[in-house]
């Protein structure tokens, strides 16, 4: 895009991640016995498996929700760094699968982790760019004199899709994600875009107070245009991870490590290939594993394949997020020796 | 590359087999594939053009772009487009 453009870049130099904890849900659900009752031939078993990457992922076993899975990554991060929760004053849940309507689930959480009635908490309304729209918020507010700030993210999408539907079913996987944002010199650079010309691509009919006649009679599960997803996914992402690449004036090689949503395997090879990018340096994995964890999928795939590297070195990362809204997000942040464990499964 | 057309060729037949298109089978230059096909199809076609032009020339190539699930623009409206799309890309 043209820079002389209004936009919504954040630079940052007194905020930064100390810490990073997913959990998974607890069920194992494999695609190879998944697709026969989905009513998938084998043949298309297959042209699945290999064009989005299916294998297997984690989905809640019973009626846990995105608050009792970020709850338990919550305490086991702030237990893991040893901070008391007494000291956090402000905390972020991104979800599209709150616990109500209302009140927000954040004051929920708040409660149930201890946070004084000094903090601040609230709910963000996205998807798949939400990790990215937390943390610049969790950025803003750290910037702004807070100490300590939560970004919670991850949904339960395997209770919001129509289990027939062999395009979005066989894809969600649950996950709920936290990060600890603290006060301490760091370089940072994060762009923000929303374009809502596109919500149709994604979306849940009747799931508001809006009454669409277009909608009547559908059921209130998440929908999905692939082809138009697939199109605004290949028209913008390329740019916006260049272009967050030039803001924060690097180049490509000097970027650790691209960790971009994970909607399917074939983008992030298209992308990888298109940006010339190495390909340990953007894990494409986590769909295959875990399954589509939303607005937890960057977290999610730090957790579930990059642990080691982010708890023992210090890096240089480039954080993508993309979808539902439409809406999309970029950063590069700075972290040094965060404290990153594998991902939990199950709450227990 | 010589022989570009064959194995597009090849990949559509390959990804056919799942298909079963009867319009698929012997394509001409004006041949409309996008309308045959839901974009799962197509998006085997990529992978499936993707690795085989890959296997002939030891290149990795992209094909994908913003055109390809364009409903007026994608080149996989017409064949003969579709196989100029391919050599664009890997003469690039």
């Amino acid at each position: 895009m043209n820079d002389e453009t209004p936009r919504a870049r954040l630079r940052f130099a007194n905020a930064a991640i100390s810490g990073i904890v997913t959990t998974v849900g607890e069920k194992t659900v494999r695609f190879e016995e998944e697709g026969p009752a989905l009513g998938l031939e084998p043949g298309e078993i297959a042209r699945l498996q290999r064009a989005i990457g299916l294998d297997s992922r984690q989905i809640v076993a019973g009626g846990e929700t995105t608050v009792d899975l970020c709850e338990a990554s919550a305490r086991r991060l702030l237990a893991g760094l040893g901070v008391a929760a007494e000291t956090v004053t402000g905390l972020i849940l991104v979800t599209q699968t709150p616990d109500h309507s209302a009140p927000a689930s954040a004051i929920a959480l708040q409660h149930r982790l201890g946070l004084p009635v000094t903090s601040m908490a609230f709910d963000v309304r996205l998807g798949c760019s939400g990790f990215v729209y937390g943390l610049a918020l969790a950025y803003s507010l750290v910037e702004a004199g807070l100490e300590r700030v939560l970004v919670a993210v991850g949904d339960v999408a395997s209770r919001f899709v129509d289990a027939a539907d062999h395009a979005v079913a066989p894809i969600m996987g649950d996950a709920g994600a936290v990060a600890l944002v603290e006060r301490r010199p760091s370089e940072s650079v994060f762009e923000l875009y929303s374009d809502g010309s596109g919500g149709r691509a994604l979306y849940i009919p009747n799931s508001g107070i809006r009454v669409d006649p277009a909608d009547e009679g559908r059921a209130s599960v998440m929908t999905m245009d692939g082809a138009a997803v697939f199109n605004f996914t290949l028209q913008r992402v390329p740019d916006l991870v260049t272009g967050i690449v030039e803001a924060a004036g690097r180049t490509v090689d000097e970027i650790d490590y691209f960790v971009l949503h994970q909607p399917n395997k074939y983008i992030l090879k298209n992308i990888q290939k298109r940006l010339r990018i190495a390909e340990e340096k953007l894990p494409m994995a986590t769909q295959s594993v875990y399954g589509n964890q939303n607005s937890a999928s960057i977290p999610g795939t730090i957790s579930g394949f990059l642990g080691d590297a982010y708890s023992n070195r210090r890096l240089v990362s480039a954080f993508a997020g993309f979808g539902i809204g439409l809406s999309w997000g970029a950063c590069v942040v700075e972290t040094d020796r965060i404290y990153a464990p594998p991902a939990f499964v199950g709450l227990e | 590359m010589d022989g570009y057309e064959e194995a597009l060729r090849e990949a559509l037949r390959r990804v056919n087999e799942n298909v079963g298109s009867p319009d698929l089978e012997a394509v001409g230059p004006d041949t409309n594939v996008f309308d045959q096909v839901d974009s799962m199809t197509i998006v085997d076609l990529l992978l499936e053009t993707e690795t085989l032009l890959e296997e002939k020339t030891g290149a990795y190539v992209p094909l994908a772009d913003e055109t390809i699930f364009d409903a007026s623009a994608s080149p996989l409206r017409r064949w003969s487009d579709w196989v100029a799309h391919v050599e664009r890309h890997h003469e690039r």
